[in-house]
């Protein structure tokens, strides 16, 4: 690339500095106000004091409510993991004809608003199996259908871009087992893929708000419910446990992130390759 | 990336045995015995995905008085009330669209000349907050522009006054979607606003064309389909926005949305839910028709490349 091209003028550092600002603000004044000792009537706070920070990280709502949002995410990803992983594997490698259906499943997501979808969910329980409504299965099957495209994409990259296609009838032709040429080709060449897929299934379902709240509401509060409480709610120090808490959420969140650009860089082919001496090594794309 | 995705995979084997009503037979069984892994999620995503919006249209078409009609959306629509939320909600979405455009763009394109390592740092952040929002997200614009926020206090005592509407109010409601759509739009474009080759650049630069020129005749062709495409997407994914609109606009003073009046009459469940199913059934409608332009747009796109 040339200079011109990758140098940025001054008017691309202004607006990049703008968007900072505008993106960084909420975040140093949730961490101002959550270790403010009352803050009314001035611009900056004046005391300070860990006390909210202690409160809402020892508090057993918090911890309980924290805990419900890692059960629901777990489970979700362990139901999108066991459904997607083999039906890629299958629209990639041994039936194309599958493809197109899980495509248009997947596009559902997408492009429809998810409280549709939790909607959608309400009226058919109603009619179907009331008793449902309201239950952490329910909750957790949604979820997982409204966020098993991330993972689907993920995998079906991987397993494109690996040549999973090849890969598999290369282990055949060496006396492979389908076992074997699964656990130890398959899953090792689209393991980038499988992780980058389940963290971004995982960072939707920890936050996950307008199916949580139509199909479940208080009877599983989930952090953001528990957020969605400290924030209509009037009780004192409520918003700097809700800022404590926030702060840390991004945080932790934007940690989670660095993580899949870091591992999105793909090299697996070689690794998976090289297990059975298949090719000779060479570096993908 | 759907465009290069279907390439290599559907070339269809061919038997190199020669072909018997048995070994056809076979061929067949084995070919569903292959699909079968596939079976599970396809499904669980009819049972989840395709009945309840099978549900919703068959509650949005049936009468309370019993029987099959369009009535209901009549009804929606001959009521005030409810064209305002339809309005709103239109409105919201127009405005967030034109402003990720206008915004969004040429942040696309500042991040795109950062090089490796100024992304590491900007994608993973463009990353979180377009997942963020919600109560919290909504609790830090208050602390800023509420009534006490820290800029409103900074701002009566250098000028005096309050010039912040409140976040329920459309300023508000799109000033804090804008954490949220920003980011997807600069995330949409980035991939495809990477087709500019710099040797275009290079080649306008050589045959001493202006920047203003480059643009004009090369960058902005190549990427109107791109931008129209994304802000058609940042349209459809506003009208469905929730969990901030329903957070700040619970004042009745607020903006009407469509979503918001859906969830809450799902939430009293006092009244018949027809009209929250009826909503629904339009939402569903225009992202079908957004969708479907979505895709004209982006294969006119990839037809210039």
């Amino acid at each position: 690339m040339s200079r011109a091209m990758t140098e940025t003028g001054k008017s691309q550092r202004i607006l990049l500095g703008a968007v900072a600002v505008f993106f960084g603000l909420p975040l140093v004044v949730l961490l101002l106000f959550s270790l403010a000792d009352g803050w009314v009537g001035t611009i900056l706070p004046t005391d300070f004091t860990l006390a909210r920070w202690i409160t809402s990280l020892s508090s057993t709502e918090v911890l309980a409510a924290a805990g419900r949002s890692l059960l629901l995410t777990v489970c979700v990803v362990v139901i999108d993991l066991v459904l997607v992983i083999p039906a890629a594997y299958v629209a990639v490698v041994t039936s194309p004809r599958v493809r197109p259906i899980i495509h248009a499943l997947a596009v559902v997501p997408f492009a429809l608003p998810w409280l549709v979808i939790a909607a959608g969910m309400q009226f058919t329980t109603a009619e179907i199996a009331p008793n449902l409504f309201g239950s952490f299965g329910l909750l957790t099957a949604t979820i997982a259908a409204a966020t098993f495209p991330y993972l689907y994409w993920a995998v079906e990259n991987a397993l494109l871009t690996n040549r999973a296609k090849e890969l598999s009838e290369a282990a055949a032709v060496n006396g492979a087992g389908a076992l074997q040429t699964t656990v130890r080709v398959i899953i090792p060449s689209i393991r980038t893929g499988i992780m980058s897929g389940t963290l971004l299934v995982a960072a939707s379902a920890f936050g996950e708000f307008a199916i949580t709240m139509t199909l479940a509401g208080a009877a599983y509060e989930t952090l953001p419910l528990w957020a969605l409480r400290m924030f209509s709610g009037r009780n004192p120090g409520a918003g700097g446990e809700l800022a404590a808490i926030t702060f840390t959420t991004f945080i932790a969140m934007f940690v989670l992130s660095l993580l899949i650009t870091r591992i999105d860089t793909p090299r697996s082919i070689t690794n998976a390759a090289g297990a059975f001496d298949l090719v000779p090594a060479t570096k993908g794309k | 990336m759907s465009l290069t995705r279907s390439r290599n995979a559907d070339s269809g084997r061919a038997p190199a045995r020669p072909l018997s009503a048995e070994s056809l037979r076979a061929g067949r069984r084995s070919r569903v015995v292959a699909a079968l892994p596939a079976i599970p999620l396809i499904l669980f995503g009819i049972a989840c995905l395709v009945l309840p919006l099978l549900a919703l249209v068959k509650s949005s078409l049936e009468l309370r008085a019993g029987g099959i009609g369009f009535d209901n959306f009549v009804a929606v629509l001959s009521s005030s009330v409810d064209r305002q939320a339809i309005l709103g909600s239109l409105q919201f979405a127009a405005i967030q669209a034109l402003l990720c455009a206008v915004i969004g763009t040429p942040l696309a394109l500042a991040m795109l000349r950062l090089g490796q390592r100024g992304r590491r740092w900007w994608l993973p952040l463009m990353n979180v907050a377009s997942s963020f929002g919600g109560p919290g997200l909504a609790f830090a614009f208050l602390l800023l522009i509420g009534t006490s926020g820290a800029i409103t206090m900074l701002w009566a005592q250098l000028f005096g006054g309050n010039p912040f509407p409140s976040l329920g109010s459309m300023f508000g409601l799109n000033l804090l979607s804008l954490y949220i759509h920003l980011p997807l739009y600069v995330i949409l474009s980035m991939p495809s606003f990477g087709m500019l080759r710099a040797e275009w650049w290079e080649a306008a630069q050589v045959s001493r064309s202006s920047r203003f020129r480059y643009w004009r005749r090369v960058g902005f062709p190549v990427i109107a389909p791109f931008i129209a495409a994304h802000t058609l997407q940042i349209f459809t994914w506003s009208m469905g926005s929730y969990a901030l609109p329903y957070v700040v606009t619970a004042s009745p003073q607020s903006v009407a949305l469509i979503t918001v009046e859906i969830g809450r009459d799902l939430q009293s469940a006092v009244f018949g839910l027809e009209r929250a199913a009826t909503f629904a059934v339009l939402l569903m409608v225009l992202a079908i028709g957004t969708m479907w332009l979505y895709r004209t747009i982006q294969k006119q796109g990839a037809k210039i490349l």
